[in-house]
């Protein structure tokens, strides 16, 4: 495995210092804070194969246009959703999280060409600028708030049918989405409403994946999005990243030819929700097999949040998961924007760095060959070939 | 659940295209398809007849929608002509149901009207939130369960656990039920609902005497 290293035929060696500055800013808060706190014991042992480092000869980020972006939707839809960078905001899914954040997660998305989650609650409406509208809106159906008004239909870039439902803050499930007949009941029903213009996407949960992937591929969901399992776990940014085992689960999968591997041979396109800490592992999650990420707790922390585990008490120095007109008055919406915008095009850039690296001009053209295991552990969860042994585990070998 | 997607699609399709020319849309000899007339965004009257499944009429927005068995047909054993879930997430418009239907009617509503001519299965009205079902014959189980908004008027019969859960909105109730939900509470009626019944019956031609009525509300709102 060969390190990062200067390329002769950059424009200089000022370019490469900025991009890797830009990328890593592991001296500078709040990065520096983001990759101390979010770690995972797989995804750090996943390392990128010597021998595409050898050849096909690296790009040169800089001259070269390096496409991230990723299309989901493709043949079923007339107008398939179309992300710049593989990103999708989420925003955490607590009762409490103030309209302010929603307005920056919006305006972010819209900065800088990545997707956000939202509903059509009308505030979020309102910091929509319809004109100049960069930035892709995924409409969530949920529990929690389901009206579908004309005006998120003409709006929305996709709709979400949540399915990771948080029992306890709402009288009941949909009952529309209980089983699989009416599930398909409503991904038709919801086609027939946009006139089939927009990707229809579902979110499952990290549990049982392998049949719902199977269900789901049946059904005709345009996307599958993996959460993970908030719904099993207390709802703080703490207890997120305690509960990191369910895209940990799903890359897990990814590997396996008979659950989800099958399910993006067919064209299922796969969504990961993930807290990656820099561009290099949102590359690996992308190689994994994963089309795009939804990050729910790296926008978060790059706002200031210290993950103290102190959400319900809607008392956030941070301004975000509060209502308390004393705290909200103190977030500069626009300082937030520049913040998490800052944080998007510094995985961005690490992202294409290394992706030139590689020699690899598309994002389509990323899969597991990529990739290599570090340790044994890591070798034996993923499938992935170990380092030294150039190989899978014997038995991964089908 | 027969939800056949090209056929269904096929008739939404035409559905649409001759609403949008601005010509009367009859539907005929419908054969329990599902997701029929869903998705209607037009203010516009659509007239179908035979017996539907599932979704009939789910994200309705503007349009009136009538549900009728085919002229000169005889007595059924059955008289159900539509399946669950009809009017699912309506947004406005109407939809008219002459026969019973099946779970879930008004599920989800958020505003609009839905009558039903005939009986009703169970959840009724669940999860809705806003507009208007009236039931001219009797319903199952857990009527209005789980409601945030809007009204249900029952002139028949109800089930075991009217209201279930509710958190919003008013169920009127004509005749019996066989008990009440958890957090719903039974109250008379006062003038303002008195008019506003009287108005619906009014509007919609039924004729029934409005201080029979009992509503059904929340013991403490939510929301």
């Amino acid at each position: 495995m060969r390190s990062l290293r200067y390329n002769s035929r950059w424009n200089s060696p000022e370019d490469v210092d900025t991009l890797v500055r830009l990328a890593t800013m592991g001296t500078q808060p709040p990065y520096g804070l983001l990759s101390e706190m979010l770690d995972d014991p797989y995804i750090d042992q996943i390392i990128f194969e010597s021998k595409h480092m050898d050849y096909p000869q690296s790009l040169d980020p800089i001259t070269k246009d390096i496409n991230t972006q990723c299309i989901i939707g493709i043949g079923r839809s007339r107008k398939p959703l179309k992300i710049q960078i593989p990103l999708v905001l989420n925003p955490l899914p607590i009762n409490n999280l103030n309209s302010a954040i929603m307005k920056v997660l919006i305006k972010t998305a819209l900065n800088t060409g990545c997707a956000v989650v939202i509903d059509d609650h009308p505030i979020n409406l309102q910091t929509i600028d319809k004109n100049g509208k960069t930035g892709k809106l995924i409409f969530r159906i949920s529990t929690l708030r389901t009206n579908i008004t004309p005006e998120a239909i003409e709006l929305a870039d996709a709709f979400e049918i949540d399915l990771t439902e948080l029992n306890f803050s709402t009288p009941s499930t949909r009952f529309d989405t209980t089983n699989k007949d009416l599930l398909k009941g409503m991904i038709y029903t919801l086609r027939e409403v946009c006139d089939y213009r927009v990707p229809i996407l579902v979110r499952i949960s990290n549990t049982k994946i392998s049949k719902t992937v199977e269900t789901l591929l049946k059904i005709g969901a345009d996307a599958i999005v993996i959460g993970e399992g908030l719904e099993l776990k207390m709802l703080s940014p703490a207890n997120l990243i305690k509960s990191f085992v369910g895209p940990t689960e799903a890359i897990t999968m990814a590997k396996r030819p008979f659950s989800i591997l099958n399910a993006i041979d067919k064209g299922q396109n796969l969504l990961l929700e993930c807290s990656p800490k820099n561009g290099v592992d949102m590359l690996k999650y992308l190689c994994l097999g994963a089309k795009a990420l939804y990050i729910t707790v790296p926008q978060l922390v790059a706002l200031g949040c210290d993950l103290c585990g102190g959400c319900h008490s809607n008392k956030c120095n941070a301004a975000i998961a509060t209502t308390d007109s004393k705290l909200t008055d103190k977030l500069d919406i626009d300082d937030a924007v520049v913040k998490i915008s800052n944080l998007i095009f510094a995985y961005n850039h690490m992202m294409r760095y290394t992706m030139a690296l590689l020699g690899i001009e598309s994002v389509e053209d990323l899969s597991t060959e990529c990739l290599g295991a570090r340790d044994y552990t890591t070798a034996a969860v993923t499938g992935l070939r170990l380092m030294g042994l150039n190989a899978s585990l014997p038995f991964w070998e089908i | 659940m027969v939800l056949d997607e090209k056929a269904a699609r096929d008739i939404n399709r035409d559905i649409k295209r001759r609403l949008k020319q601005g010509k009367p849309v009859k539907v005929l000899d419908l054969k329990g398809l599902d997701c029929i007339a869903a998705g209607i965004n037009i203010e516009a009257k659509v007239f179908v007849e035979g017996y539907a499944g599932d979704f009939f009429g789910a994200f309705n927005c503007g349009g009136v929608i009538t549900l009728s068995w085919p002229k000169g047909t005889g007595t059924k054993a059955s008289n159900h002509i539509a399946g669950n879930f009809v009017g699912n997430n309506m947004l406005t418009g109407g939809i008219v149901i002459h026969g019973d239907v099946g779970d879930f009617c008004g599920h989800n509503m958020h505003s609009g009207v839905i009558i039903i001519e005939g009986n009703c299965n169970a959840l009724v009205g669940a999860r809705m939130k806003g507009g208007v079902i009236i039931v001219k014959g009797d319903c199952g189980d857990m009527a209005g369960a789980y409601m945030l908004g809007g009204d249900t008027i029952i002139l028949g019969n109800s089930g075991k656990n009217l209201g279930e859960d509710i958190r919003g909105g008013a169920v009127y109730i004509k005749g019996d039920y066989k008990s009440l939900g958890f957090n719903a509470v039974e109250t008379d009626l006062n003038e303002m609902d008195m008019e506003k019944l009287e108005t619906y019956f009014t509007h919609y031609n039924i004729q029934v005497d409005v201080s029979e009525f009992k509503k059904i509300v929340p013991k403490r709102k939510v929301r």
